[in-house]
């Protein structure tokens, strides 16, 4: 695993150096600071505009962070053909995979603690003589779950990116993270519905879809006085769900690389 | 001695897109590779060099057959400690310089970081990158030469027993071509053994051993540098020569021009040539010694000619070479009697 | 291609069995209905928070983002399924602020039984 720790430097090393990645942490963390602007639209809800916006561009940008960089990760490697030079090397394909995956995490992880960090900072600014001021521990929990959100999503970009070209994977990444917000409508569908056909399958897509849907946790950071039920276990579970179905995704992309001919 | 690569029957196919067809890349290949050998692999472009070196490193798989290198199936771990790999055109990550590419390389052999820019600090200065002013910039400037020492320095991190080359000189100015070329002398007489696919064909007959060449993934011949160059043959020119000698000689290739017969002859026969000559009352214009070039080989392999190859090298289409088959008989000393 | 990876690593591939239970067992804690109805408890400022335009309403960003970029059509049919969910569970109150955006968004939606 050393190897992959190697690759995974190397892998964020490059990724913080593309001027797209760059480019969309810069928006992100200068639309976060203009969020004061769009106080106007919102009278006597500033706050709630602040971290609600806020929490969206977190979410926006670091979806196409996300995608943009982990679609292109192996396959780049393949058509630059680096990837001679490393396989030559006593580096096992579930090694370069890992590495390259732990390397994608951390740039998200830095890239969404650049921006969590100037929006924290936003809201505690925001929130100078508040009568509703909230610790920003609190807002940590939304930045997690996001972050959560991304993990799994990075994942999923990975698993496809073994064996589809990187536009096929944009498209099919970006459909399954719509279709997995909609996690909860799926269920209340296959709840209501008559026939039984529809039923299963609107249930097996609601399982079978990673739920991005899980991981929106803005309600209760937006409104301070709302109490959530379970939360430790809602967090936890949710954290739990995340890594359960990423280490799936990272198992069948590792069994479909190990085949693959580069 | 001891085989470092083992190929048997060995085949790759790939399918033809919209047909339900196949084309094979490599086509029943077997060769052995000894241990302290440099093996020249050539081919035109598409013979299928670059898929069988892809298939001893694991980054391919057979269709079917058997590759060992270094007594293990292909892509085996932990014979990736003692081999390297220098492919065509060496790719590396662009905002990484010299020391920093062969650094990250020597990390994924197990190197501490300290220890892997010693290493990188020692490789660079072996390959003649040292000196340069543009060493420490990143490797997006460098020119063709220079990356190609970046790519050997690589291939040296962990003092390879095996060494897999791939157009080691392709694109090269001379200067740098034949730096490349003193390396491979150097890493000879190392006894390294080294697999090398080539189009520099000079290149091939100075530090190889032994070559073969393939043709659409098919072995056409296999020898050593002395069977496939053909021994050394001697051109004599006859004035005014004798009817039997010269029916025998241009039956045997000789070209006429007035009263002169230009004839190619093996070394051993020139003795009864001139004599026979003499004999005939025939003057010798010249007698000078010929050897054949790997080009020419090549040419008439790639140019479907395998069965007009003349001299030592017989092939009958598909059945390599592998021993001399130089003839022992001397049609011309009757002749001379 | 997937079969070979299966027969070449069945511990690697085996592993998928139990990760497979994992995901199904977490996912069904979160189809709970004490954990999916969130907040539990519904708070005064959800009804002044109906009048915002942005951000109110616990409206996810990404669904305004959706109504302002055309998709208006999509989004009422989505929180018209949401509206149904808590009318089923007997949360009136929640339902109120909902229809007022369905109507804003898709006002040729009459069949509104409310």
């Amino acid at each position: 695993m050393n190897t992959a720790m190697v690759i995974a430097r190397n892998t964020i090393s490059e990724a913080l150096r593309k001027k797209i990645l760059n480019a969309f942490l810069m928006v992100g963390v200068v639309l976060i600071a203009l969020t004061f602007i769009f106080q106007q639209f919102a009278p006597r809800q500033e706050l709630t505009l602040v971290k609600g916006m806020g929490l969206g561009i977190i979410s926006l940008a670091g979806l196409f962070i996300t995608v943009i960089l982990c679609i292109n990760l192996v396959p780049t490697e393949v058509e630059r053909r680096t990837i001679y030079t490393i396989l030559a090397k006593p580096v096992r394909r579930y090694e370069f995979l890992l590495g390259k995956f732990f390397g994608a995490l951390g740039t998200l992880g830095i890239n969404i603690g650049l921006m969590g960090l100037a929006f924290v900072v936003a809201v505690a600014v925001k929130q100078i003589g508040a009568e509703n001021a909230v610790s920003p521990l609190i807002l940590f929990k939304g930045i997690l779950m996001i972050a959560m959100q991304m993990l799994l999503l990075a994942a999923l970009a990975m698993f496809f990116s073994t064996f589809v070209t990187p536009l096929v994977n944009f498209f099919l990444t970006m459909v399954l993270f719509v279709i997995g917000n909609l996690s909860s409508y799926t269920l209340d569908l296959a709840k209501n519905s008559q026939v039984a056909i529809v039923k299963y399958v609107l249930l097996g897509v609601h399982y079978v879809v990673p739920n991005f849907g899980n991981f929106q946790y803005t309600n209760p950071l937006l409104q301070p006085d709302v109490v959530v039920k379970n939360e430790t276990l809602f967090l936890t579970q949710n954290c739990a769900y995340a890594v359960a179905y990423a280490t799936a995704l990272m198992v069948l992309a590792i069994l479909v690389f190990d085949r693959r001919e580069v | 001695m001891a085989a470092a690569i083992e190929i048997t029957n060995l085949t790759k196919q790939y399918p033809v897109p919209m047909k339900r067809e196949f084309v094979n890349a490599v086509d029943n290949l077997t060769l052995t590779v000894g241990e302290g050998e440099i093996f020249g692999f050539l081919g035109a472009n598409g013979a299928g060099k670059t898929t069988t070196i892809k298939i001893l490193l694991g980054l391919i798989y057979a269709t079917s057959g058997d590759a060992n290198v270094l007594g293990a199936p292909a892509g085996d771990i932990a014979v990736k400690h003692k081999i390297s790999y220098l492919p065509e055109s060496p790719y590396f990550y662009e905002h990484m310089t010299a020391r920093e590419i062969v650094t990250f390389y020597a990390q994924l052999f197990g190197m501490h970081r300290e220890e892997a820019k010693k290493k990188a600090d020692e490789l660079v200065d072996f390959v003649g990158l040292g000196g340069k002013s543009d060493v420490n910039k990143p490797v997006s400037e460098f020119s063709k030469g220079m990356r190609q020492r970046v790519g050997i320095a690589q291939s040296l991190i962990n003092d390879p027993t095996l060494l897999f080359y791939d157009e080691p000189t392709s694109g090269l100015d001379a200067i740098a071509r034949r730096d490349i070329r003193d390396l491979m002398l150097e890493l000879k007489r190392q006894g390294k053994t080294m697999f090398l696919s080539s189009h520099q064909l000079e290149d091939v007959e100075l530090v190889c051993h032994r070559a073969s060449i393939i043709h659409k993934g098919k072995l056409q011949v296999l020898g050593t540098m002395d069977e496939l160059l053909g021994g050394e043959r001697v051109e004599v020119k006859l004035e005014n020569a004798p009817a039997d000698l010269s029916a025998k000689l241009t039956a045997d290739g000789a070209i006429r021009t007035g009263d002169v017969l230009t004839a190619s002859v093996l070394r051993e026969e020139v003795g009864s040539v001139i004599d026979a000559a003499r004999v005939g009352k025939a003057s010798v214009v010249s007698v000078v010694p010929m050897k054949r070039r790997l080009e020419d080989i090549f040419v008439e392999i790639v140019g479907g000619r395998l069965d007009k190859v003349s001299g030592s090298l017989i092939s009958t289409g598909d059945r390599p070479l592998i021993n001399n088959e130089t003839s022992t008989a001397n049609p011309y000393k009757e002749i001379a009697k | 291609m997937l079969r070979e990876a299966f027969a070449k690593n069945p511990k690697l591939a085996g592993t998928l069995v139990p990760l497979t239970a994992a995901i199904i067992a977490f996912q069904a804690i979160n189809d709970r209905d004490d954990m999916r109805r969130q907040p539990a408890i519904e708070p005064k400022s959800v009804k002044t928070a109906a009048t915002a335009s942005f951000g109110g309403a616990g409206l996810p960003f990404e669904y305004s983002l959706a109504a302002l970029s055309g998709f208006r059509q999509v989004i009422a049919g989505l929180l018209w399924v949401r509206s149904d969910a808590f009318f089923h569970s007997g949360n009136y109150d929640a339902i109120l602020p909902m229809i007022r955006l369905i109507t804003c968004l898709c006002n040729r939606c009459l069949a509104l039984d409310v």
